[in-house]
């Protein structure tokens, strides 16, 4: 697979933001990949759903494209305008990736979900190893669920 | 503009790859650029010594730098195959990822030193692939460079001199073959050289030899070294030129 880390200005938030974006391996001419968008808590980032997780396998074996954009105000309740433009970019400058509206996957309710059940879990346990088996279930659960 | 840069798996290679992007924003259908590095350099090498991310703000210029391991971007005669990697993988791959331009029209190669006969090697093997093709101080006279390797393994990538000369990486032989065969080439071969330069002629002597076999070839010397101060100047004037064409042909 193709893990690119790309650094871009939002003129929503008037700086510059990171986005990892994985491809897989075998990307045709004219493919129109489906885009799962994952949100994250703020303790972890991009690299923890790389290092930690086997989205970047998933990624390869389902064909789909991921996106991680490591861009903090998305947790809060005003992410709509910053992930409209951050979406307007990924279909100007991406050939492979879908510009369909049900193409594309925000899943705030699994974040949302994940933020309620991981504090709870998280205090109880106390154990990172856990989170990442958590994140990793709930990584395959939601792709699982969306893609067709 | 983004920056992106790129991890992925070149099945030619056979080995993990890095390179940098410069992409705009936009719409797509942007003219592309694949810029070439010298020996001992790799893809942030551009990024880092020069203000090309400046100089493409606004250029609507998407610019690819690839990771060239010292192996003057040929394939190989003992080791792997990189004029395949960069002129027919890393071109179909960007192609697939990115809303760049397929049409030769629109696409452009250009390298410092080890880059720049790089460039011309894969613009002389690849005839009329390229629109233009760039040398910022290039190592043009291969085999001379062969006898001078400053450091460099050259048999890995070139085997013997002997082998040099019969697999045709030296680029007038290219010429010569392209001649023989009739071979048309579009291409438009643009060579900056640094007055200070100790290799100048390397570019003097392509010039003149490359106009005579009936390429289009413009020659442009001033003030300068073989060094990073040089190759900025260059990447920025290449980059008006680029924008230049690019508003004449609307």
């Amino acid at each position: 697979m193709s893990i690119m880390n790309m650094n871009l200005f939002s003129i929503k938030l008037k700086r510059m933001i990171d986005v990892t974006i994985i491809l897989p391996d075998d990307i045709k001419s004219n493919d129109n990949l489906q885009c799962l968008w994952f949100y994250y808590h703020q303790n972890i980032s991009a690299m923890d759903w790389l290092c930690h997780t086997y989205l970047a396998d998933y990624v390869n074996e389902k064909h789909f494209a991921a996106i991680i954009p490591e861009v903090f105000e998305i947790s809060s309740q005003n992410d709509k305008p910053i992930i409209g433009e951050l979406s307007t970019n990924i279909k100007n400058m991406f050939a492979c990736i879908s510009e369909r509206e049900e193409d594309n996957f925000f899943d705030k309710e699994y974040y949302l979900e994940y933020e309620k059940d991981f504090d709870y879990t998280y205090n109880k346990i106390q154990d990172a190893k856990y989170e990442w088996e958590f994140l990793n279930t709930r990584t395959l659960r939601f792709i699982n669920t969306v893609l067709r | 503009m983004a920056h992106i840069r790129i991890n992925y798996h070149s099945s030619i290679l056979q080995m993990p790859i890095v390179l940098d992007v410069l992409l705009p924003q936009g719409h797509g259908g942007y003219k592309v650029l694949y810029l070439l590095h010298g020996a001992g350099g790799d893809h942030a090498s551009w990024i880092l010594k020069s203000r090309i991310a400046d100089y493409v703000e606004g250029a609507n210029l998407a610019v690819i730098m690839p990771s060239g391991n010292n192996k003057f971007y040929v394939n190989n005669i003992n080791g792997k195959d990189y004029f395949s990697f960069i002129t027919q993988e890393l071109t179909d791959m960007c192609q697939k990822w990115f809303k760049i331009s397929k049409e030769s029209v629109d696409r452009y190669i250009a390298g410092m030193s080890m880059g720049g006969y790089g460039a011309y090697y894969a613009a002389l093997k690849k005839p009329s692939f390229y629109h233009c093709a760039f040398s910022y101080s290039g190592l043009l006279n291969i085999i001379e460079r062969y006898k001078s390797p400053q450091g460099l393994e050259m048999s890995p990538t070139f085997g013997t001199k002997q082998q040099l000369i019969n697999n045709l990486y030296d680029l007038y032989q290219l010429i010569n073959n392209n001649s023989t065969k009739n071979v048309d080439n579009s291409t438009q071969f643009i060579t900056f050289c640094g007055l200070q330069d100790s290799k100048r002629h390397m570019s003097e002597e392509f010039a003149q030899k490359a106009k005579k076999a009936g390429y289009t070839v413009l020659l442009q010397e001033e003030e300068g070294g073989h060094n990073w101060e040089y190759w900025d100047k260059c990447i920025k004037q290449t980059i008006s030129y680029i924008v230049k064409e690019t508003n004449r042909c609307r």
